[in-house]
C-alpha cells in the first residue's frame, strides 16, 4: 500500500492490493484503483491483463485471495454477492451485449428500475405512471423511444448496447462499469457512445470504462489506468500513458 | 383482471366447463341405452385428464417460465395423492377386511399394534386436503432452497429431481415406512360420507377437478402476468444479468417450485379418489418424463397447451394402450422426438405463430418503425 493513496471516505471505489489467482494463474496481481466521486475512467490493456476479472471482483462474482474492494469507503464488497452489491448502486454492462431478449425494451427498463428487488414484493408490484415516466425518458436518452414496445431480441447489436447501458442508468447507481461498450458498434455509434457516456458519468456518476479501441477512449477524454498481468501499469492522461515506456512495451513486443 | 384472461385463456376455460358440465349433465339426464349418454366410467376419465392437466400445467409454470426442467414433479403429484389416500384410509374406519376400527388392514397385516403418529390428523378431511399441499410444497421449498442457493442449474438440477422421486419411490415400497409397501393404498370406500362409487360422488369429485384445473390455471397466470413473471422469465433466459441487476434468482425460482409443487400436490388429492388407489409407482421417474413429454406437446411456457397437452398424450394412451398395447412406450418416445424436431413450440406455440402470420397477411403493412441512429 503507498502512501498517496486518496482518503478512504473521498473514493467513490477504492480497490487496494486485490490478488485473485486461478488454479495457479494470477488474474490479478495486487491490483489497486481509486476512482473520485464523478470521475470518468478508461481501463486499457491486452487479453488477459485482468480487466474482466476486475469487473467480476468488484461486483461480487469472483471472491478475490487477498485485498480489499471498498464502495464510498464503508462498504466491503468482497463480503457481498451480486444483487447485493447491484443495490447498492453498482451497475454494470458486459461485453456482450445481455439484455432479456424474450421481454420488450420497454419490460427490459422495467426490471432495471431501481424497485423492490424481492420475490413478494414484485408479485404485486404495479407500474406507477411515474415510473412509466422515468423510463420513457430513459428511453429519448438512449434513441430507443420508437422501439419501445419491440422485442429486445429483434433490436441490431448497437442499440442492444444502449439498452443494456439505460438498463444500467436505470438502476440509478452511482458507480458504473462498462465493459468493450463500442464492441462491434460502427464509427458513428462509438462516438455518439463515447458522448454518451462522458454525459452520463457527468461529474455525478463514477464510470469505469474498460476498452480496446483507442479512438474510442480518445473521445472519452478521461484520465487511463493501463493494467498488465493483473497490476496496473501506466496511469495518467492518454498521451501520457500511450508514450509510456512499459505500455509501448507490452503492446507493440520487444 | 381483465388481461388475465387472454383469448386462449378464455377458450380454455370455456372448453373446461363446457366438457365437464356437459358431461355431467349427460350424465346424470340421459338414459343409460341413449347414444348421448356419458357413463360413469368415462366421468371418472374425464376427472383423471383433467387432474393431468392441473399437473402439466404446475410443471409448465418451473419449465416454461423458469426454465426449471423438473424430472420429478410426479413425487409432488404422488405426495399430495398419499395425503388424500390417508385420510380415504382412515374413513374405511372399521369396514375392512380384518374390520379393525383403529388400524388400516395393511398395518393389521403386518401385525402393527398402533397408528404411526404421522398418520395422526388424517381422520380430518381438512387437515388431509391442508396436508395435499403443505407436504408437497414443505418437499420442494426444502429441495429448492438448497438446490437454487447452491446454483444447482440445467442438466445437473433435472438429475437431481430425477433422484428424489426415485429416492422417494423406494422408501414408499418399503413396509415399514407405514404407506402400505407395494400394494400403497386402496380399497377406498367414501369421501366424507359420499360413496366413492356413487355417480353423484363422481361428478362431484370430476367437477372439482374441473374447477381446480381452472384454479390452478388462473394462479399461474396471474403469476406469470405479473412484475414477478417477467423477472422469472428474465432468470429462465439470462440468470447471472439479473444477479448483476440486484435480483436473487434463487428466491424467484424458490416461490415458483413451491407454488407448483403445490399444485401438483392437488392436482395427485384430486386423481386418488377417482382412480381409487395410490401406490408407489407413481413416483416412478418415468412418470415425471412422461409430463414433460405432455408439456412439449402442447407447448412449453403457455400453461394452456401444457393442458391441452396432458389430454392428447393421456386420450393417446387410453387409445393405444387398450387397442395396441405392445406399441405405446414406441408412440410417446416418437412422439417427443417428433415435436422437438418438428414443434418445437408445441401445439398451441405453433397455433400461435400461424395466427400472427396470418395478422400480418391480413393487415396492410405497417411503416417500418426502425429508426436510424447516425
Amino acid at each position: 500500500m503507498t502512501n498517496t493513496s486518496p482518503s478512504l471516505t473521498n473514493a467513490s471505489l477504492y480497490v487496494s492490493g486485490v490478488t485473485v489467482t486461478f488454479d495457479g494463474f494470477r488474474a490479478l496481481n495486487e491490483l489497486s484503483l481509486f476512482l473520485e466521486p464523478g470521475e470518468l475512467r478508461a481501463v486499457i490493456g491486452p487479453n488477459g491483463a485482468g480487466k474482466s476479472t476486475m469487473m467480476d471482483v468488484i461486483t461480487g462474482k469472483t471472491r478475490p485471495d487477498k485485498g480489499d474492494v471498498l464502495l464510498h469507503g464503508r462498504h466491503d464488497l468482497t463480503k457481498l454477492d451480486e444483487a447485493a452489491i447491484a443495490s447498492l448502486g453498482v451497475g454494470r454492462k458486459f461485453q456482450r451485449p445481455t439484455v432479456f431478449e424474450s421481454h420488450t425494451v420497454f419490460e427490459n427498463m422495467e426490471l432495471a428500475l431501481k424497485r423492490d428487488r424481492r420475490a413478494s414484493k414484485t408479485l404485486f408490484a404495479r407500474l406507477s405512471d411515474e415510473d412509466r415516466d422515468r423510463i420513457n425518458s430513459l428511453l429519448n436518452e438512449i434513441s430507443l423511444a420508437p422501439r419501445a414496445n419491440d422485442i429486445a431480441g429483434a433490436l441490431s447489436h448497437g442499440q442492444k448496447q444502449w439498452l443494456e447501458i439505460g438498463m444500467v442508468l436505470a438502476q440509478e447507481p452511482d458507480v458504473l462499469l462498462i465493459d468493450e461498450p463500442a464492441a462491434g458498434m460502427t464509427d458513428a455509434e462509438t462516438m455518439q457512445t463515447a458522448e454518451m457516456l462522458k454525459q452520463i458519468s457527468g461529474g455525478k456518476r463514477s464510470v469505469v470504462v474498460v476498452e480496446h479501441d483507442m479512438e474510442f477512449v480518445r473521445a472519452l477524454e478521461c484520465k487511463v489506468t493501463a493494467l498488465h498481468e493483473g497490476s496496473v501499469l501506466a496511469e495518467g492522461s492518454l498521451d501520457a500513458v500511450s508514450n509510456n515506456e512499459d505500455v509501448i512495451e507490452v503492446y507493440l513486443g520487444r | 383482471m381483465l388481461s388475465l384472461i387472454d383469448g386462449k385463456g378464455r377458450i380454455f376455460i370455456s372448453a373446461v366447463l363446457v366438457v365437464a358440465l356437459g358431461a355431467v349433465m349427460l350424465n346424470a339426464y340421459t338414459p343409460t341405452g341413449s347414444s348421448f349418454h356419458v357413463p360413469d366410467y368415462m366421468i371418472g376419465l374425464i376427472g383423471k385428464y383433467l387432474c393431468y392437466a392441473l399437473l402439466a400445467i404446475s410443471v409448465d409454470l418451473v419449465w416454461g417460465y423458469a426454465g426449471i426442467l423438473s424430472l420429478g414433479h410426479g413425487a409432488f403429484f404422488a405426495l399430495g395423492g398419499y395425503a388424500m389416500g390417508m385420510h380415504l384410509m382412515r374413513e374405511i374406519g372399521d369396514r375392512g377386511v380384518y374390520g379393525n376400527p383403529d388400524l388400516p388392514d395393511f398395518m393389521v397385516f403386518l401385525n402393527w399394534q398402533e397408528l404411526p403418529w404421522y398418520w395422526n390428523g388424517f381422520d380430518s378431511p381438512l387437515f388431509a386436503i391442508l396436508m395435499c399441499m403443505i407436504v408437497p410444497g414443505a418437499l420442494a421449498f426444502g429441495f429448492g432452497w438448497f438446490a437454487f442457493r447452491s446454483r444447482v442449474t440445467g442438466v445437473y438440477l433435472s438429475i437431481i429431481t430425477q433422484a428424489m422421486t426415485f429416492a422417494l419411490m423406494l422408501a414408499f415400497f418399503r413396509n415399514d415406512m407405514g404407506f402400505g409397501g407395494n400394494n400403497g393404498l386402496t380399497d377406498f370406500k367414501d369421501f366424507l360420507g359420499f360413496d366413492l362409487q356413487a355417480a353423484g360422488t363422481r361428478s362431484a369429485l370430476m367437477l372439482s377437478s374441473a374447477a381446480a384445473l381452472i384454479g390452478g390455471y388462473l394462479v399461474c397466470r396471474w403469476m406469470t402476468m405479473s412484475k414477478y413473471g417477467r423477472v422469472l422469465a428474465a432468470v429462465r433466459d439470462q440468470e447471472s444479468r439479473t444477479r448483476f441487476l440486484g435480483y436473487r434468482p434463487e428466491g424467484y425460482k424458490l416461490v415458483a417450485f413451491v407454488v407448483s409443487a403445490m399444485i401438483a400436490g392437488v392436482a395427485g388429492a384430486l386423481f386418488v379418489p377417482q382412480v381409487g388407489i395410490i401406490n408407489p409407482g407413481e413416483f416412478s421417474p418415468a412418470n415425471s418424463i412422461e409430463i414433460i413429454v405432455w408439456v412439449a406437446l402442447g407447448g412449453r411456457g403457455t400453461l394452456v397447451g401444457a393442458a391441452l397437452g396432458a389430454v392428447a398424450v393421456n386420450y393417446l394412451k387410453t387409445y393405444l394402450t387398450g387397442a395396441l398395447p405392445e406399441i405405446w412406450l414406441f408412440a410417446l418416445g416418437g412422439l417427443f422426438i417428433a415435436v422437438t424436431l418438428f414443434f418445437p413450440k408445441g401445439i398451441v406455440g405453433e397455433i400461435g405463430r400461424f395466427t400472427n402470420l396470418i395478422k400480418r397477411f391480413l393487415k396492410p403493412s405497417l411503416p417500418s418503425m426502425e429508426v436510424r441512429n447516425d
